[in-house]
């Protein structure tokens, strides 16, 4: 049941309707039943894992103080990401093994939203350790934190401390209400009308190992790394409004990272929830551990960071090789500014705009990498782009335009380039429109005409799923 | 004696941020200062535990939300 099926609209109305109904105190009731049901729209075998998961965090962080058990659980969590994404990775290859014994196996694959609410876990053993703040000793608020079904799936990961205080006092004001639809919309507009536009474009190129030109794959990943950003800032802001709606606040997951002037900074605007953990519990106690070395404590910090981000990703080369990327654009980054400080450019919107080309133009590289469904299709991109002499296409129509707008037919060919004029001009005023659409006073007018170029532009049918369910 | 702290604790950013113009106050935080990020705080704590001779752990190291809090901190543990 995911965001954008007729289903989850169907729940969400049914849910919305029974806890405005319900007393006060019965409305935690009625977000831990529908976050059951939530989940076990997904698998039942979901519910079990998230069930075990949080039970165990959840005694365990009364013990905290017991290093060995503290340390034991920590693991337990860290492998538990690390063993669904392995079965996630090689689910072609164990398929067949399992096939003969009857096992099935894509049961154990959908251990839904896994990687998301693991790393909560991890967060709140490690501050419980820390004395920030004493263990829950109400088992039903523990298990809401971990598996409230607006971020369950794909985040925003929420901190314990942050989500918390929030339950003690569900009572939704009409500014919550009308907000959250507003955030809704945004959502549904960026996931139905742009992600969803673009996603063929991206899968011809990168699903099917065709002879292409290497300026087509770049294209290809450009739109990629469009599509990844409507497709998850997508989902977070109807997790967002979903949630509002309910009276409950989840933090931000993006601050227009495609503005983003330097790679760093892309990284303090792009999946923040997760950045905040990364950088607070991994990158911080490494490089303080290492401060001495100065400099050098920052590079094997960065290093360590993005090896774990690949792995909480999947594991394989792909998202080795993705963060091998990121590591190298950092560590440049970082020792351009601590060694070529004399080298300063007065800013102004031409150097702002060649900047923020520079960033997307990494970026864009870096998600070949990451969108290469396996090792077999990189090895095939990496040819087409470095080692064959057809970089630039010979017929741009048949070599570029066509692979890119699904054979290049004229209702295709309308259809990419409407999806990219759409794209472009959604990007040039979205801080205008995530103002609109952020407001807590509904406008009328806005809702109606996002509605009627979601249902005029916006596409139906097999509703896709969320490009970070897989994680 | 916070005065003395105070400026060479500026001096100290000025050269990790190569900023010569910055200016801080009891309230700056990170997000003041261009280049005081992630990737230089841990820098510019050990910078200062070496000036001054002192030794933070990692709470405090990483719970210092703005200059005043480090100043302070800096304070208590060179007066100790």
């Amino acid at each position: 049941m995911i965001f954008n099926s007729l289903q989850f609209f169907i729940f969400f109305i049914v849910v919305s309707l029974v806890y405005y109904f319900s007393p006060q105190r019965f409305r935690k009731s009625v977000l831990i039943f529908a976050s059951v049901f939530f989940i076990v729209s997904f698998s039942f075998v979901s519910l079990m894992v998230v069930l075990l998961s949080s039970l165990l965090n959840f005694y365990a962080a009364q013990k905290s103080r017991h290093k060995i058990l503290f340390y034991t659980l920590v693991s337990l969590n860290i492998f538990l990401i690390l063993f669904f994404n392995y079965f996630t990775s090689a689910s072609d290859q164990l398929q067949v093994l399992f096939k003969p014994i009857g096992f099935e196996l894509n049961q154990l694959l959908l251990a839904i939203g896994l990687s998301f609410y693991t790393i909560q876990h991890i967060a709140y053993l490690i501050e419980v350790r820390r004395g920030k703040f004493a263990a829950e000793t109400d088992f039903s608020i523990f298990l809401l934190a971990s598996f409230y079904f607006p971020k369950l799936v794909c985040g925003p990961i929420s901190l314990y401390q942050e989500i918390r205080p929030q339950f003690r006092f569900l009572k939704p004001t009409q500014q919550n209400i009308e907000s959250g639809i507003n955030r809704m919309l945004f959502g549904y507009f960026k996931k139905i009308v742009l992600a969803d536009r673009l996603a063929p474009a991206v899968s011809s190129v990168f699903d099917f190992n065709d002879d292409l030109a290497g300026l087509t794959i770049i294209a290809a990943s450009l739109i990629f790394t469009i599509q990844l950003y409507f497709d998850f800032s997508g989902y977070c802001d109807i997790a967002i409004g979903v949630s509002r709606i309910f009276g409950i606040n989840l933090i931000e997951n993006f601050d227009f990272p495609l503005r983003s002037t330097s790679i760093t900074e892309f990284w303090r605007r792009w999946h923040k929830s997760l950045i905040h953990f990364f950088t607070h519990y991994i990158y911080y106690p490494i490089a303080f551990k290492l401060r001495k070395y100065f400099l050098f404590s920052t590079v094997v910090a960065i290093i360590l960071t993005f090896t774990l981000s690949s792995l909480w990703h999947g594991i394989g080369i792909t998202f080795l090789a993705w963060a091998f990327c990121h590591m190298t654009f950092l560590c440049v980054e970082f020792f351009f500014k601590q060694y070529c400080n004399n080298f300063k450019i007065k800013s102004n919107n031409i150097v702002k705009g060649i900047q923020i080309l520079c960033v997307i133009t990494l970026v864009t590289i870096s998600n070949i990498f990451f969108r290469a469904p396996n090792s077999d299709s990189l090895s095939h991109l990496i040819n087409q782009l470095f080692l064959l002499p057809n970089y630039i296409p010979n017929d741009w129509l048949a070599e570029f335009i066509a692979p890119l707008a699904q054979g290049g037919h004229q209702i295709q060919l309308f259809n990419f380039y409407t999806s990219l004029v759409l794209a472009f001009v959604f990007i040039l005023f979205e801080r205008k429109l995530f103002a609109k659409f952020n407001s807590s006073k509904l406008n009328y007018f806005s809702v109606f005409i996002i509605l009627i170029l979601i249902f005029v532009f916006g596409v139906f049918g097999n509703s896709s799923r969320f490009i970070y369910m897989q994680f | 004696m916070t005065d003395k702290i105070w400026n060479q604790t500026k001096q100290i950013m000025i050269e990790i941020f190569h900023q010569p113009q910055i200016e801080i106050n009891e309230t700056t935080t990170a997000n003041d200062i261009v280049g005081w990020d992630s990737m230089t705080h841990m820098i510019l704590v050990a910078r200062i535990e070496k000036h001054f001779n002192i030794e933070f752990n990692f709470e405090e190291a990483s719970a210092m939300e703005n200059v005043g809090q480090m100043i302070k901190l800096i304070n208590l543990k060179v007066s100790k």
